[in-house]
């Protein structure tokens, strides 16, 4: 038997050598890369459905002026991971005494400002006393009562002085949606008479123009220093890929999506829910929507001053005739999440399970509670405003369903300023309103609390709500928040109905948006393949 | 005409008193609260008050009144109870934009408008005249809005031969700004220029049965002389009334144009006050359309002289 020999050669053996590591290599996913390597450059190009009101974020409440400049150009000491947990930011640490009443910051070293100065003990002192100062008036004024005194005791560590445990403190120091305590630059503002002519602070993008009712510019701060690191929602290396990112001031729906289809603009926010069906087939666009830690939720109020609505079976009769699922199907054609929790869906203390508790869509039991209520046929006002549609649109479904078992409802439409006026004095029967979602139980429940405006008292509700205010141990503070979710499924103080998800189209070269992004778009993390 | 102009500006400061008072007791009976707009939902009690308290707005009625014409003598409008900004400043800001927006829509509806209605009533009942007619009763039946989401689909977003919104300075960038204009002027030119060709045609119709006119044609004077020298211009004054009108309510801002091609003008400004209780904004705004409709018309006025030589303001 013929043994054939195979002769190999050195210069073979080096190329079956090359060719194994080469395949290992692939394999590894070392030499051929699906990522797109991200490319700094471009203008990121945004419509909002509303021009800014102001710019010194301690004076406003509005949720625009907090969605444009914060985390862009304002930042915040303390912030929120990909879990919403609460990390420090603009700070390395923080550390609360054992009595509750001193929080101690300690600051991160060499955060510019855009003007070149260094953050300091002293900036964040003055941005914290600048917020809740009474004659400015601060937009923290009043929750922020419990602070005494703000302490500096280093260049770079703070102490916040309370006169009582403040458990949604860290919260508010947090908080980017709205109402953030924005660090400011003490020197800049002093200087141009306690007045913001010009937002400066230690985001990523700074403030360049601000064309009114036309277009907000921002621009790349070359020398961003504030965070490092993997990105972990809000946490993380800031990149600002873009060169600058522009804000469109755009109120009608068909402008900005027209805007979208012509290319004058990236990303639209607001999309209208009856488009989003179309939308979704686009190849050229990425649609997101879902509920987000912050959206609004959607409710009646109910003026337990009125000798019905203070009636806990007419109350009763009220809720179980409301179907929330069609309800939200009309007022946002479905792009909502029904609920009668005051818990918010996104929340860690939330499960399906709990709407368990709350009176569902019953007509038979709506009826029997109508009956033992001894309404007689008398009409219920529905006070309302087109502000926004959603207001209006619950509260026509509402009028058909409560029609339906035999309430008589009548609609009266009012405009905004005067809805806000007739809330804050009760001067209604049912209210159709929103509430601006928090991630702090304590602000959440504040509805509940003993400064409401439409007369609901429940000693019950008021001494959890401060039990939640007295202590620091988050679990304590979820049970007690269950625990008021429980009674107002029981005691019925308002009627929630659904929260509203946030709705973004975006063009499908700009990528890095993700689920996250719904919550608080880090538009420092986008950018564009084209 | 010295007298008839100093008679003319103190009928002007008379008006201007009123229509103060008026706009300041109207903005500030209708119900609403312009703290609570500014802080929002969330505002407790006492930041309500300290807000109402530090923008004058818990001084009686009379007080604000007089303290308000007080500065605006001094030429002060005062500041914006939302945004802290100067009034005047405001105002100054958007009214370039409004005023660029108005000129060319009067400017494009007269160059189609007066020839149209010119041509309509010289082939009065004739097909060109009832074409005319259908077409003046589509033009100011189509809403201004609609036209406006038209043509942006049309010419921005289909042709993408103009820009779609916003707006360009014609003293920053000439042609720049003049393709930002077309659109907006073009979605308000078919009512304007309805309403002008019709005022056109009707005139002539009427002029044209004068006398003189007969007169003028007998003696053999050329057929365009009589029509464009004599016939038109005796026409025109109606024609004008018509304009003045329209300048007026151009220049106190086209709120819905504005808001569909996000042009920075008085109109938004006007519309986002009165929602909002910006009492200050709102005052000062009122009082600047006053104060343009009352020098527009003292301006119509003083020309119907020249297109009617019998007129004459002067004492005899």
């Amino acid at each position: 038997m013929r043994i054939q020999k195979w002769h190999v050669s050195g210069r073979g053996i080096m190329k079956a050598i090359g060719i194994g590591l080469i395949v290992i290599l692939i394999n590894a996913g070392l030499l051929v890369s699906t990522q797109a390597i991200p490319k700094r450059g471009g203008t990121l190009r945004i419509t909002i459905p509303t021009d800014l009101t102001q710019i010194d974020i301690h004076k406003i409440n509005a949720g625009i002026d907090n969605q444009v400049l914060v985390m862009t150009v304002y930042e915040t000491l303390l912030t929120y991971d990909e879990k919403t947990n609460i990390r420090p930011f603009l700070c390395e640490s923080y550390k609360f005494s054992q009595d509750g009443l001193t929080l101690t910051l300690n600051l991160k070293k060499g955060v510019k400002f855009h003007n070149g100065e260094e953050m300091k003990a002293e900036d964040v002192k003055f941005s914290l006393d600048r917020c809740r100062d009474p004659k400015l008036p601060g937009i923290h004024m009043d929750d922020l009562k419990p602070i005494m005194e703000v302490k500096i005791t280093g260049p770079y560590q703070v102490q916040i002085v309370l006169s009582k445990p403040m458990a949604n403190l860290i919260n508010l120091l947090a908080n980017c949606v709205i109402r953030a305590i924005a660090i400011m630059p003490r020197k800049a503002i002093e200087a141009s008479g306690n007045k913001v002519v010009k937002p400066i602070g230690t985001g990523p993008y700074q403030f360049a123009s601000w064309e009114r009712d036309n277009k907000i510019t921002l621009k790349r701060f070359e020398a961003y220093s504030s965070a490092d690191g993997p990105i972990n929602g809000l946490l993380g290396k800031r990149h600002a890929y873009f060169d600058e990112i522009i804000y469109y001031v755009m109120k009608e729906d068909a402008t900005r999506i027209m805007a979208l289809d012509r290319g004058d603009v990236d990303m639209v926010t607001w999309v209208p829910y009856m488009q989003l069906d179309d939308l979704k087939k686009r190849k050229d666009l990425n649609i997101f929507k879902g509920v987000a830690p912050q959206s609004s939720h959607y409710l009646f109020f109910l003026n337990f001053n009125h000798p019905l609505l203070s009636k806990l079976e007419f109350r009763k009769a009220l809720a179980y005739a409301l179907d929330r699922n069609e309800i939200t199907k009309v007022a946002l054609w479905g792009c909502g999440k029904p609920s009668f929790s005051i818990i918010w869906p996104t929340s860690q203390g939330y499960s399906p399970e709990i709407e368990k508790l709350a009176p569902s869509y019953d007509p038979t039991k709506a009826k029997e509670f109508l009956k033992k209520s001894g309404y007689n046929g008398e009409t219920i006002g529905i006070l309302t405003s087109k502000q926004y549609s959603m207001y209006y649109d619950q509260a026509v479904a509402a009028q058909a369903m409560w029609n339906s078992v035999g309430i008589k409802t009548k609609i009266e439409i009012v405009d905004w300023a005067t809805h806000m006026v007739r809330w804050k004095q009760g001067q209604h029967d049912i209210l159709s309103f929103s509430m601006i979602g928090r991630l702090d139980p304590i602000a959440q429940a504040w509805v509940l609390g003993p400064n409401n405006y439409y007369g609901y008292k429940n000693q019950e509700v008021f001494s959890l709500i401060k039990a939640m205010e007295g202590t620091l141990d988050q679990e304590k503070i979820n049970e007690y928040y269950g625990k008021i979710y429980e009674i107002t499924t029981k005691d019925i103080p308002f009627l929630i109905n659904f929260y509203r998800e946030d709705t973004f189209a975006i063009k499908a070269y700009i990528k890095g948006f993700d689920k996250f992004d719904i919550f608080k778009t880090r538009v420092w993390n986008l950018y564009s393949d084209k | 005409m010295t007298h008839y102009l100093i008679r003319r500006f103190i009928s002007v400061l008379l008006t201007l008193c009123l229509v103060s008072i008026l706009v300041f007791s109207l903005i500030h009976l209708i119900p609403g609260d312009p703290v609570l707009v500014i802080l929002g939902s969330t505002a407790e009690r006492e930041q309500v008050e300290t807000l109402r308290n530090k923008l004058g707005l818990d001084r009686p009625l009379l007080v604000s009144y007089v303290s308000w014409m007080a500065n605006l003598l001094r030429g002060d409008m005062g500041t914006s109870i939302i945004t802290g900004e100067p009034v005047t400043q405001m105002i100054v800001q958007r009214l370039p934009a409004t005023m660029t927006v108005a000129a060319a829509a009067l400017l494009l509806s007269m160059l189609f408008s007066v020839p149209a209605g010119l041509i309509a009533s010289l082939r009065h009942n004739t097909y060109i005249d009832y074409i005319f007619s259908g077409l003046v009763i589509l033009a100011v039946s189509a809403p201004s809005f609609w036209l406006a989401l038209l043509f942006m689909l049309l010419f921005s977003v289909k042709l993408k031969i103009l820009p779609m919104m916003g707006y360009v300075s014609i003293f920053e960038n000439f042609w720049q700004g003049l393709k930002y204009l077309i659109l907006p002027a073009l979605s308000l030119t078919f009512m304007l220029g309805a309403l002008l060709a019709r005022m056109t045609r009707s005139s002539m119709l009427e002029v044209l049965r004068e006398d003189y006119i007969i007169t003028a044609l007998a003696k053999g004077i050329p057929y365009w002389l009589i029509i464009l020298k004599h016939a038109l211009k005796n026409a025109f004054p109606p024609v004008l009334t018509i304009l003045g009108f329209q300048i007026g309510y151009l220049l106190g801002g086209t709120v819905i144009i504005e808001d569909i091609y996000s042009i920075p003008g008085v109109g938004r400004l006007i519309f986002s006050a009165i929602v909002s209780r910006d009492y200050q904004v709102v005052q000062g705004c009122i009082l600047l359309v006053t104060v343009i409709y009352v020098f527009v018309y003292t301006i119509v006025d003083i020309s119907y002289v020249y297109f009617d030589p019998r007129l004459s303001y002067d004492k005899k």
